[in-house]
């Protein structure tokens, strides 16, 4: 056999094998080459057998493979040519061009004769394979992540439920995990330990077991909204195994299952009960000093009845008994306890003031006033102060200030009465100057800025501040220094601050101080009008109520002398049974003056007696007291009273305020009070010289009520001085008692300064009775009208109504 | 037991072939691969197993050539996964991640590995003088105490085992060379070895 035969014999089987197969010798020489290659390179057996491999496949030059084949022909190990890294199908691309992926084998084969070796070249079609491999390898790519991500997901949720069960156990408020109808499933160990339950008893006892009755009702409401996906806070209270209870702020909360449901319910329970226990204490604590605090305003409150009503009767019995003869050491001594008796009742008022400022019962007043009358007050009242220690007292209110306007005057008066009085007080020469100027004026409102400037001792820097503070003064020497209480200016700041101002200090110590505070005032619709007043009142039957028989009598003359008819009674059932029997005689009473404070006497209780009466409910009723207090103005406006007079002791006050009422009947509009009387007057002004001061004080508040502005003097010439040349007088009234020479040297000298200003003034001249022939020698050539003195206060006005408006018959005021 | 003199010269055996293969493989793919000199050590077959238990449970690329004849073993390239994928990258140009660079993964380790091992091994067959036949070269994705350990072998059993250190510069590309003569040939291996070496040298 040749050796062609040979190894077609050999080689036949490999044209059956599904791989291409070719056989090389040591020269590259293609011994065999089988069907598969044929049709894979479309290279037929005849065309390459016996042919150099490399005329038809080149690149096997290529020391890459010739090298490896080198060991092949050496019988070395078998030699793998991968299509990737050679890029194309060894030996040959395929006949469609197509890039298979082929792994191709070359192993040593013994030559036919047994000498050597050849290469057996197999190329392999592994596309498919290596398809489906990386198929087989995405797939466990994925199959890998998945289980990666679990176990890593495993691997955080283990960690994060140890967090939890680390947070559950170590906890300090109870926690306990509920199934959906309340029952416990899981407590922690703070629980346990919390209410005494063991682990066992706690597990599957509904959680209501663990409260408290009241409570147990309140979570059952609670779990349907929890069941909802609503969480629940509230108190609990929780009973413990040894039964004591425990306070604790309970919160619920839904927990979602994986399919979002509800399914258990996580209640955190913080233990308050020591917190609870200190706010109850603090809470009764409160309550108490709240007690305290009220025991302390009612003592306050009945202290102020007990304290002022003898002091009403004290100052207002003085008063009265200086209206009587006395000689000059009783008056001396009666002027003191007056003064005494009035200055313990500002302390008292300033106390009481005080206690309703921390108890917030303080409460303005509101009013129609005139502004003016406050300032003129309060001047008048300290004037006499200053002019004791040499001080300059002044007061500038500009034209631009409405007369009229709504405010607490009463208050208004109280916070210049203490802060002219400080001044004076602080002050030991130069002057005291109260400037008033406009701030605001917008409609219906005017807010006013008032400064007290005064040259005393000043206020240190480090104090200023503290001056407004309760019981404090520049330092503690003030207060023995100068007296006072320390309350003044906190009661002003108040009261200034009610007002919607504010109130302040400029001060150089040695330089004076001047105290600033502005506030707020309403301005009325409507012009003041000038009270009407009832001059024909004779016959007008007054019921007079008054527990205190001399003052009763007193002032049952005083309305007997303006010709009504009064009647007295001392009790209020009286006073009652009067009323009810004037009705059935049907002779009704013009008007009911009750005393009050006095002797037991409660006015606005007889006030409201009649005015709830349903026959007497237009009865006119005014209410005298001899000093008023704080807030009673309010009282009696509300009851429906006419008028309500404090210092009522006096005749022109009594007289002017009943005349008022009368003319304005029941249930007025406006309250009448002693300031009001003087309201819309001043226009006329006098000049009042008179030799006895009792008279003049009393004369001077007669016709003062009756509104004219009068400014009193002695009658002596060396007076006439203290009278500025710009001041100008509508009428002088001369009323002299003692001897007349006097008299009559005061006429020369009103007539000498009248031709020297060339301002000749009228001159009523009045003279006692018993000086009559005197006068009339001596005073009656040199003045207009010379009268015997008349007794009757209305006559009095009469006459000086007729003098001051010669012309005009008409008697008003 | 292997004389030192033995040691030596197997070793330089194993070296000369190495520096073949890497020869061939630098040629044929543009990479600077370095092959450690070869360390060499007689085990029993315990001794290989706690060896090849140190390489743990990781899944290798693994390039196996069985022999026999003379004397009978395993020749594998042991790569760990991601070495392999960026050898493969490395020798095709292709990038790492690329999906044909993962269907292709097996053909083309096989062939360098194929490569590898070829020059090894065809080094000490031309120079111990002794026939061989070679299985073909197969690949394998698995542990290496699997691959490592001949099934058959006995605890008292010794083998030669040959390891030498296949890297890159940068590291990225780490692997190991392993040839492993099994028992009976072990002895063979000393005689043909000491066929090669002068009587002097042999003590």
């Amino acid at each position: 056999m040749d050796l062609d035969a040979l190894i077609e014999e050999r080689f036949a089987v490999l044209d059956r094998v599904p791989v291409g197969t070719c056989v090389l010798d040591p020269d590259y020489i293609v011994r065999h080459w089988n069907r598969r290659f044929e049709s894979w390179t479309g290279i037929p057996r005849a065309d390459i057998q016996g042919k150099r491999i490399t005329e038809f496949v080149p690149s096997l030059d290529d020391p890459k493979y010739t090298d490896r084949l080198k060991i092949i022909f050496a019988g070395g190990p078998p030699a793998m040519f991968s299509s990737l890294l050679h890029k194309h199908v060894i030996p040959a691309p395929l006949k469609d061009g197509t890039m298979r992926i082929q792994d191709t084998t070359v192993s040593p084969i013994p030559t036919p004769e047994g000498e050597g070796f050849w290469a057996l070249l197999v190329a392999e079609d592994v596309t498919d394979l290596s398809r489906r491999v990386q198929d087989y390898r995405e797939m466990r790519d994925r199959a890998v992540g998945v289980v990666r991500e679990r176990e890593r997901a495993e691997g955080l949720l283990t960690r994060s439920e140890k967090q939890f069960r680390g947070l559950f156990e170590s906890a300090t408020v109870f926690i306990h995990l509920l199934d959906t109808e309340g029952r416990i499933q899981q407590s922690n160990p703070a629980a346990i330990q919390g209410t005494g339950y063991t682990r066992e008893e706690l597990l599957g006892r509904h959680i209501t077991d663990t409260l408290s009755p009241q409570c147990r009702e309140a979570f059952m409401t609670q779990l349907p909204f929890l069941l909802k996906g609503e969480t629940r806070r509230r108190e609990m209270e929780v009973l413990c195994r040894d039964g004591k209870a425990i306070t604790v702020d309970c919160a619920a909360s839904p927990i979602r299952g994986d399919d979002e449901e509800v399914s258990s319910i996580v209640v955190i329970q913080r233990n308050i009960t020591a917190q609870k226990r200190a706010e109850e204490e603090l809470h009764r604590a409160i309550e108490l000093a709240r007690a305290a605090n009220e025991a302390k305003s009612e003592f306050l409150a009945n202290m102020s009845h007990e304290i002022r009503t003898p002091m009403n009767a004290i100052i207002g019995m003085t008063d009265l008994v200086l209206g009587t003869d006395l000689d000059p050491t009783q008056r001396e001594y009666l002027n003191m306890a007056l003064s005494a008796g009035e200055s313990l009742l500002r302390v008292i008022n300033d106390i009481l003031d005080f206690s309703k400022i921390e108890a917030g019962k303080l409460e303005l007043d509101p009013i129609e006033f005139n502004i003016r009358q406050p300032f003129k007050d309060t001047l008048n009242v300290l004037l006499v102060k200053a002019q004791a220690k040499g001080i300059r007292l002044s007061a500038q209110i500009p034209d631009d200030v409405p007369e009229e306007l709504i405010g607490d005057p009463g208050r208004l008066r109280q916070i210049l009465t203490n802060l002219i009085g400080n001044a004076i007080k602080f002050t030991e020469e130069g002057s005291v100057d109260v400037e008033v100027s406009v701030l605001k004026q917008a409609a219906g409102r005017l807010e006013l800025q008032i400064a007290v400037k005064d040259t005393g001792i000043g206020i240190p820097p480090e104090v200023q501040k503290s001056v407004f503070e309760a019981f404090a003064q520049a330092d503690g020497s003030t207060t023995r220094r100068f007296g006072g209480t320390g309350l003044g200016l906190t009661i002003s700041g108040k009261l200034v601050e009610m007002m919607g101002g504010r109130i302040w200090v400029e001060s150089q110590p040695g330089q004076g101080s001047t105290f600033y505070f502005t506030c707020k005032f309403q301005t009325p619709g409507h012009a003041l009008s000038a009270p009407e007043v009832l001059w024909d009142c004779e016959g007008a039957r007054i019921l007079i109520v008054d527990g205190d028989a001399r003052r009763r009598a007193t002032t049952c003359e005083w309305v007997a002398n303006w010709d009504m008819e009064p009647i007295g009674v001392g009790t209020r059932p009286t006073a009652m049974i009067a009323l009810e029997e004037a009705l059935r005689v049907e002779r009704p009473f013009g008007a009911v003056l009750v005393s009050h404070p006095m002797a037991g006497l409660d006015g606005f209780l007889l006030a409201e007696q009649v005015k709830e009466h349903p026959q007497l409910t237009d009865t006119t009723v005014v209410l005298l007291t001899a000093a008023g207090n704080p807030g009673d103005a309010r009282r009696a406006r509300d009851l429906g009273i006419s008028a309500y007079l404090t210092k009522a002791h006096e005749e022109a006050i009594l007289i002017r305020g009943l005349l008022q009422s009368l003319a304005a009947g029941p249930n007025p509009r406006r309250l009448i009070t002693r300031h009001t009387l003087r309201e819309g007057h001043g226009h006329h002004r006098i000049l009042l010289l008179s030799d006895s001061k009792a008279e003049r004080a009393r004369t001077h508040r007669l016709l003062d009520c009756f509104g004219y502005a009068v400014k009193a003097l002695e009658a002596d010439p060396r007076a006439l001085d203290t009278v500025g040349d710009q001041e100008q007088h509508d009428l002088i009234i001369l009323d002299i008692r003692s001897r007349c020479p006097g008299g009559a040297a005061a006429v020369r000298a009103l007539g000498e300064r009248g031709l020297r200003l060339g301002r000749p003034v009228r001159i009523l001249a009045l003279v006692s009775a018993s000086r009559l022939e005197e006068g009339q020698l001596l005073i009656e050539p040199d003045v207009d009208e010379f009268h015997e003195r008349p007794s009757r206060s209305r006559d009095l006005l009469t006459l000086v109504d007729q003098a001051i408006t010669p012309s005009d018959q008409s008697k008003t005021a | 037991m292997l004389e030192p003199v033995q040691l030596d010269v197997l070793t330089e055996l194993i070296n000369i072939g190495i520096g073949r293969a890497t020869s061939m493989l630098n040629q044929m793919v543009q990479l600077d691969i370095r092959l450690d000199v070869p360390s060499i050590r007689i085990l029993t077959a315990q001794e290989l197993r706690q060896e090849a238990d140190a390489y743990g449970d990781d899944i290798f690329s693994i390039v196996r050539l069985g022999f026999e004849g003379c004397f009978h073993g395993t020749a594998q390239l042991v790569l760990p996964a991601t070495s392999a994928t960026h050898l493969v990258a490395a020798v095709t140009g292709e990038e790492p991640d690329s999906p044909d660079v993962s269907a292709l993964r097996g053909a083309t380790l096989n062939e360098i590995g194929n490569i590898l091992l070829n020059g090894v091994m065809g080094s000490l067959v031309n120079s111990l003088q002794g026939h061989l036949d070679f299985a073909l070269p197969e690949y394998l994705e698995d542990t290496a105490p699997r691959t490592l350990v001949p099934g058959t072998s006995q605890n008292d059993e010794m083998v030669l085992f040959a390891r030498a250190r296949f890297a890159t510069e940068d590291g990225r590309i780490d692997g190991q060379l392993i040839v492993l003569f099994e028992a009976e040939s072990t002895q063979t291996l000393i005689d043909s070895i000491d066929n090669i070496t002068p009587d002097s040298m042999a003590g």
